[in-house]
């Protein structure tokens, strides 16, 4: 409605009104008097037709109309055009009422108060407004109280208020991702961010809401109902600021406010009619886009008569096509040139509530956005978004010829803000989306974290539904928690991983796949595979090809999809060796690289893995170790930082309490159960917590006491000469220490903590890395897949068979079949194939003998 | 019957008068809610209701009221609506109209519509897709039959009048009859706009024919159901929109019955091109799925509704205590063991597989379901097309059923699982969105030797994890949604079942005369029985039950005193007993465990391995 001949006010007030019109600059604009002297507005079409056209204050000129703009300070703008934000729907007419008159008769003289000069003078008798919504008015200065028709904003108090803001807030806690280069905290922050765009020429400026609620509560509220009127007047008040400092900047067009992060930051479910055409902020995933399509936002007609030209704006979506040229006065002789009409771009997006909002047994909702100009492709189907914009309502007319109406509305919200959740989980070190709670749920967490048995209470929690394993559950807690992530890029050595693997194994039918199911259940972004069913690919990611655009597509696997979650794996002793040794990477490095049809590329795949795996003969052989129970590489078990064995005690205790646990669970008395654990709701959220909240660092004491474990660790097998504990294992066990520290809501970790996490971790290895031959614990059962027992006797195997060979004088040759057979003859042991083997090859690689053949071995002298 | 007549056939004009009324402000709505509320809770009157699930469309007149029964199949967003709108005559004079309960807002000649007046009020309501009840069985669609009452405009009317007496079915007539095209064209006559009404009904004619022309069971053949949505293959009937208003709300796959105001309006129907100027773009598959043509989905403006716990229409909401529970189970054992060919352990799991529910779920386990394997279904038998017949049996004695024949082409070919389809913006259903309660058989004897491509391991992976996790993970793409279930699975095959279940029962059957043993079944199955039979399994499945303090205490110490040998019982075998013991003691008729039932679950368990093992060993 910005078309200049619609511009006019209404033809009763008299030509002041017009004047009024044309000097709409604030007094303090320098350079105002640079803004040329234009005409009024072109030839006004039809007068009698602008009866109930007010003019808006707010108008948005276009390129076309820029002589004729009133409001916005042309005074520096040289050069900087005013861009339509179709967004927000600045084309719609806007009216100002003076409140001291009747609102009714409408007849307050517009434009006066437009642009602050409040010289307009209205029928004017200050008398105090009366608001409708109250409190805006009270302070605001004397003369005629123009509102915004429909609404309680005052256009000159707003911008005032708004310049105050940019000039006087200061943030003290800015979010990760709102800081900049050189920010300076004590500084206003938006006045730097004009500076910022002065720099950058991006004219664009992001207002947190949450601020602008810190320093005015009001003016917040107004921007929240009626963002339509208020973020033009915002529009004005930044422009006319930032020409004042950089009068000399030329930008692509002025400076737009987006605000965001209003505190109506709602679940999509709740959006209501009540919100209507207010400006609200949701989040969700984007599901799908559609092309651009450019609207056009003014037509050009050309006369075809005296090839006059007019530009017609659309006003809701319709063009008035001009009937009578004013310049030859024949009728019907307009027609629409396209390429020189204007068209902006606009852009359909389908937004899906994200799964975690959703209540059980419900689809998800979706809601449209149209996103305009430069928003247009800011977000991909997948994305994570926080949307701001306005939401609206449109009726759906079943015909434009019918008079009944289908009785529906249709809605969309026009985005003016995206806030992408992904941006920071790419590239920065924190979790995904910022877990937001209110100032109860975080006082109940705190007030749970100061319980004394909050370790036991959490593992507790832990699938109540499976009996006892405590341990086996207060590792799977330290799990969920993780520990701390530390970054050493600059050192070179990369990251260390702050995540936990665990490994379960142990009989069948110990609810290990229940445990997993758990875990999967309580987990957002966790996977749940088999290994019996999971190849390499569908582990890591595979390549296919796009049916429709015929373009190779990377489809991310189970561990991709499981960043900053947990992977379980079930079944991990069925998977076959080429897919588990994708897994190597994985664990360690926390990447996972691919080289996939001329795509080469390294994902982040930040998971802790949770696996359950069967012994060999499907029962636990006590007579073996861990690795010949579920022969699994000792390279990768090496990588798990727990490793727990579920076996069947066989202890009547246990099976009584067992089964009494079970009977209960088939018979209806819920009541007993329930206040004793925590529900999973209140679990989740005091993970999500800890996990983004508390990172804890090492105390001195802690350090001490970590190095004295580690000492110890590798005493233990020093003595026979042989290596017990890696750094890896020093490493897991700070990680565990970290995450029991997390579970305290801790930003210390104490010695407590390692204290526990030493025993979790000797707990757990007493169970899976006792040497079935001596008894004693033996870390290097997990690094080298040998008890240092059985690498001695094979030591010494090979030094009797050494001996043998020797003893046999100068021969060259020996049969293989035979050497065995001696072998076994003179050790008093019992000597399997197996071991012969072995004690050739410890001999071949002391270069003694060489076999060759299958039969025959050659002695080197 | 004048009474019902008015607020039956005109519901509309009830709800205005009551809107007059009270005013605008005043509480109308509660009114017009608990008006009806009130009417409809007298069964007598409820039944004089036609079944909009049983009456072909074009029976029904426009805008009165119907009873329907269905499963949520979908949920659309929610719709804002004018639920109090202005009208403007010409004179300039307004007046205020209500909008709810109403696809269309209305206004009289020379009026106009104005919806951004002061006193106009918009509302939202609930959109659920609904379909009717996947699995349902022949018998209760026939009882629903039989009780549907006739409707007076079908005997009288076959040249029916065009236009009903009411003045509020006045633009909203002629949705659907026999005749569609020339219906359609009637209406479009009088409305403004000729060609495009014509080329739409030219489009849909063929689909209005088969859908909803006739949609009696017998004669309709729909193949084409993606477009409807059913669940499963080969089901009919009518699907429908269902408008919920106020604080009334359902999940996902749940039956519901409810009563409402049938609207029909084909002004409804997509007519593509016409919207003024909005760019459509990726607008146009969903329209068309969102706003189907009432003629084939009607709309529901619900008034009343509930879930139902049972399906069974031989009972009533609140189902008494079985009285001869014993008796009862007596004559299905009777039948089933002919059934399973004369072996009794076959027809006793059976029984308890048949009354089998999921009661409870502990974090992510399911507490009560009973999946079975029967095994051992051998050439011989399946020559005779056994598990046919075991099938259409079953059929006959549950409300709610499903065969499954695992073929290779089913299982590689067809998505069993839901998903959504975010072009259309709608959840595309599959075999596996169930209704509670629904006893599903698989047929694994179809299986041939051949490979299952990537489809068909996901669809057996899915299959398991509903056997063994009763959940359904629905694919939303980029990620999964979890559903519950609770259906009750028989695996028929020839050796074990590939997919693993609660417990196998391998058939020993006595004799190979599989037709004989059927003219058996049919002998017993009286209609005096099958109503005994179908009774007995629908109030036993919801029967309560609990373990007294002693009988704990007794299969604690078992459950001890056995894990002290060698080859006790493991934890998993004890959940077993516990879920067996429970239904041998419900489908008794008792309310708790006791010493001899107990015993006999033992019993039952014990022959049943014993018979596992001694097959293994051969």
């Amino acid at each position: 409605m910005s078309s200049p001949g619609r511009r006019s006010a209404r033809s009763t007030p008299s030509k002041r009104s017009d004047t009024s019109e044309l000097v709409p600059l604030p007094p303090s604009s320098p350079g105002s008097e640079l803004l040329p002297a234009t005409s009024p507005a072109p030839p006004r079409l039809n007068p009698a037709l602008s009866e109930v056209d007010l003019s808006s204050p707010l108008n948005y000129g276009t390129p076309s109309s820029v002589g004729s703009s009133l409001r916005t300070p042309r005074s520096g703008v040289r050069g900087t055009p005013i861009r339509h934000r179709s967004d927000i729907r600045s084309d719609r007419r806007i009216r100002q009422v003076n409140l001291s008159t009747d609102p009714a008769s409408e007849s307050a003289p517009d434009g006066a108060g437009g642009a602050g000069s409040g010289a307009g003078g209205g029928p004017g008798s200050s008398s105090a407004p009366v608001a409708p919504g109250g409190s805006a008015q009270t302070e605001a200065p004397q003369g005629p109280q123009l509102v915004i028709w429909g609404t309680d904003v005052v256009v000159a108090d707003c911008k005032d208020r708004f310049k105050a803001f940019v000039l006087r807030f200061i943030d003290t806690a800015a979010a990760e991702d709102e800081r900049f280069e050189g920010m300076n905290a004590e500084e206003p922050l938006y006045l730097q961010k004009l500076e910022e765009i002065h720099t950058l020429e991006e004219p664009f400026l992001n207002i947190n809401c949450s601020h602008l609620h810190q320093f005015d509560a009001d003016l917040y509220r107004q921007l929240v109902c009626y963002p339509q009127e208020v973020i033009p007047t915002f529009d004005m008040a930044i422009n006319e600021m930032f020409f004042e400092r950089y009068p000399d900047t030329i930008l692509e067009h002025q400076i737009q406010v987006r605000p965001f992060n209003a505190d109506k930051t709602k679940n999509m479910r709740a959006l209501n009619p009540e919100d209507i055409d207010q400006l609200i902020t949701i989040c969700g995933m984007v599901i799908r886009t559609s092309n651009i399509i450019p609207e056009m936002r003014e037509a050009f007609f050309r006369c075809h008569v005296c090839s006059f030209t007019t530009t017609v704006e659309i006003d809701r979506g319709r063009i008035a096509e001009p009937t009578v040229c004013t310049h030859c006065n024949t009728s019907h002789t307009f027609t629409l040139i396209h390429n020189r009409s204007q068209f902006s771009d606009k852009q359909m997006i389908k937004l899906q509530e994200s799964p975690d909002d959703m209540p059980p047994g419900q689809t998800p909702h979706t809601v449209l956005i149209y996103a305009h100009n430069d928003l247009v492709d800011g977000v991909q189907p997948g994305d994570r978004v926080t949307v701001t914009g306005i939401y609206r309502a449109v009726p759906l007319r079943l015909n434009p010829r019918m008079r009944n109406l289908k009785s529906v509305y249709k809605t969309h919200i026009d985005v003016v803000h995206f806030r992408k959740v992904d941006t920071k989980r790419l590239h920065g070190q924190e979790e995904g989306e910022t877990p937001r709670f209110p100032e109860e749920r975080v006082e109940l967490l705190k007030e749970l974290s100061r319980k004394p048995d909050v370790y036991e209470r959490l593992a507790r929690a832990i699938a109540p539904s499976i009996y006892e394993n405590e341990d086996v559950k207060k590792g799977i807690l330290l799990q969920l928690f993780g520990g701390t992530r530390k970054d050493f890029t600059n050192a070179g050595r990369g990251h260390f991983r702050s995540e936990v693997n665990i490994l379960l194994c142990g009989d069948p039918g110990t609810s290990k796949s229940q445990l997993l199911q758990y875990v999967y259940n309580l987990v957002p972004r966790s996977q749940y595979t088999s290994g019996k069913g999971s190849s390499a690919v569908g582990l890591t990611a595979y390549i296919t090809k796009d049916p429709e655009t015929r373009q190779m597509v990377l489809q991310t696997g189970a561990l991709v999809l499981a960043d900053n979650g947990v992977c379980c794996i079930d079944e991990f002793d069925k998977m076959n060796d080429s897919t588990r040794s994708v897994l190597h990477e994985v664990m360690e490095q926390q990447t996972l690289s691919i080289a996939k049809a001329g795509i080469i590329c390294q994902l982040n795949a930040r998971t802790s893995v949770l696996a359950a795996a069967n012994p060999v003969e499907s029962q636990w052989n006590k007579n073996k170790t861990i690795i010949e129970n579920i022969e699994l590489p000792h390279t990768l078990l090496s990588r798990f930082d727990l490793i727990f064995l579920i076996l069947d005690p066989q202890d009547e205790l246990y099976d009584r309490r067992l089964a009494r646990h079970l009977v209960s669970l088939y018979y209806r008395s819920e009541s007993m159960a329930e206040e004793e654990t925590l529900d999973m709701g209140i679990l989740r959220d005091y993970l999500a917590y800890a996990r983004e909240y508390v990172h804890p660092k090492l105390s001195e004491d802690a350090s001490q006491r970590l190095i004295s474990a580690y000492v110890d660790m590798r005493k233990v097998g020093s003595g026979r000469g042989q290596v017990t504990a890696y750094p890896r294992q020093l490493e897991s066990l700070i990680r565990l220490a970290e995450a029991h520290a997390k579970v305290r809501l801790s930003h210390m970790v104490e010695v407590a903590d390692v204290e526990e996490a030493w025993r979790l971790h000797r707990e757990a290895l007493k169970q899976s890395a006792t040497d079935p031959m001596s008894g004693k614990i033996d870390v290097s059962i997990l690094t080298t897949g040998l008890s240092s027992a059985a690498r001695k006797r094979r030591v010494e195997l090979a030094q009797s068979l050494r001996k043998l060979v020797q003893a046999k004088g100068r021969v060259v040759t020996l049969n293989f079949q035979k050497l065995f057979q001696e072998l076994k003859e003179s050790s008093d042991l019992m000597i399997t194939r197996e071991m012969f083997e072995d004690a050739l090859r410890d001999l071949q690689d002391d270069e003694f003998l060489t076999v060759t053949g299958k039969s025959t071995i050659r002695v080197i002298h | 019957m004048p009474g019902i007549d008015d607020w039956a056939f005109t519901p509309h004009r009830m709800i205005d008068r009551i809107f007059e009324e009270c005013g605008p402000d005043g509480p109308w709505r509660d009114n017009v809610k608990e008006y009806f509320e009130q009417e409809l809770s007298q069964q007598t009157t409820l039944k004089k209701l036609p079944w909009l699930n049983e009456t072909p469309l074009h029976q029904l007149r426009p805008n009165q009221l119907v009873r329907y029964r269905g499963m949520v199949q979908d949920m659309f967003n929610n719709e804002f609506y004018p639920d109090v709108y202005q009208v403007r005559d010409s004179s300039g004079k307004t007046r205020l109209q209500a909008g709810r309960y109403r696809d269309i807002t209305e206004c009289g000649v020379g009026e106009s519509i104005v919806l951004d007046g002061k006193e106009c009020v918009t509302e939202e309501r609930l959109i659920y897709y609904c379909v009717p009840i996947p699995g349902e069985s022949d018998w209760v669609k026939q009882i629903y039959q039989e009780r549907n009452p006739t409707q007076p405009e079908a005997s009288t009317s076959t040249p029916r009048p065009k236009r009903p007496a009411g003045e509020e079915s006045d633009s909203g007539e002629g949705a659907a009859t026999i005749e569609p095209m020339e219906c359609m064209d009637d209406n479009a006559s009088s409305s403004t706009n000729n060609t495009n009404k014509r080329t739409k009904v030219e489009s849909e004619s063929p689909a209005v024919t088969t859908q909803s022309g006739e949609p009696t069971p017998a004669t309709t053949t729909p193949t084409s159901t993606p477009t409807l949505n059913f669940p499963l293959p080969g089901m009919t009937g009518t699907p429908c929109l269902v408008k919920m208003y106020g604080n009334q709300s359902f999940s996902l796959n749940k039956v519901v019955e409810m009563v409402g105001i049938l609207s029909v309006d084909p002004a409804l129907a997509p007519t593509p091109g016409q919207n003024d100027s909005q760019p459509r773009g990726m607008e146009v598959e969903e329209e068309a799925v969102h706003s189907p043509p009432p003629s084939l989905v009607p709309r529901l403006h619900v008034l009343s509704s509930h879930s139902p716990p049972h399906t069974n229409p031989l009972l009533p909401d609140v189902p008494p205590e079985p009285c001869q529970p014993r008796e009862s189970r007596e004559t299905l054992r009777r039948v089933l063991n002919e059934a399973c060919l004369g072996d009794d352990l076959a027809a006793e799991f059976l029984i308890c597989n048949l009354i089998s529910s999921v009661y409870s779920w502990k974090d992510v386990v399911p507490l009560g379901k009973f999946s079975m394997n029967l095994s051992g279904i051998r050439q011989s038998l399946l020559d005779q097309e056994y598990t046919n017949r075991l099938y259409s049996l079953l059929s006959r004695l549950v409300t709610l059923s499903h065969c499954f024949p695992m073929t290779l082409s089913t299982m590689n070919s067809n998505t069993i699982i839901p998903r959504k389809d975010y072009d259309a913006n709608r959840l595309v259903t599959g075999i596996l969105q169930l209704p509670e309660h629904l006893h599903l058989v698989l047929d694994e004897t179809r299986l041939t030797a051949g490979q299952l491509d990537a489809q068909g391991v996901h669809n057996v992976t899915a299959l398991g994890n509903l056997i063994n996790w009763q959940k359904v993970d629905y694919d939303f793409r980029f990620y999964k949604l979890e559903q519950h279930a609770n259906v009750p699975v028989l695996i028929l095959s020839e050796g074990r079942s590939m997919i693993t279940c609660d417990l196998e029962v391998k058939l020993e059957p006595q004799h190979t005369d599989v037709t004989g043993a059927f003219n058996r079944v049919e002998a017993l199955l009286t209609p005096e029985t099958l109503t005994d039979i179908r009774t007995y399994i629908t109030t036993t499945r919801l029967h309560e039950y609990s373990i007294s303090q002693a009988m704990q205490k007794m299969v604690q110490d078992e459950f001890v005193e056995s894990r002290k040998t060698d080859d006790g019982i493991s934890a998993d075998d004890l959940h077993r007993f516990l879920v067996l013991a429970k239904y041998v003691a419900v489908s008794c008729g008792e309310l708790t465990l006791n010493a001899d039932l107990w015993r006999s679950a033992k019993i039952l368990e014990q022959t049943r391995k014993a018979r596992l093992n001694h097959s293994d060993n051969q």
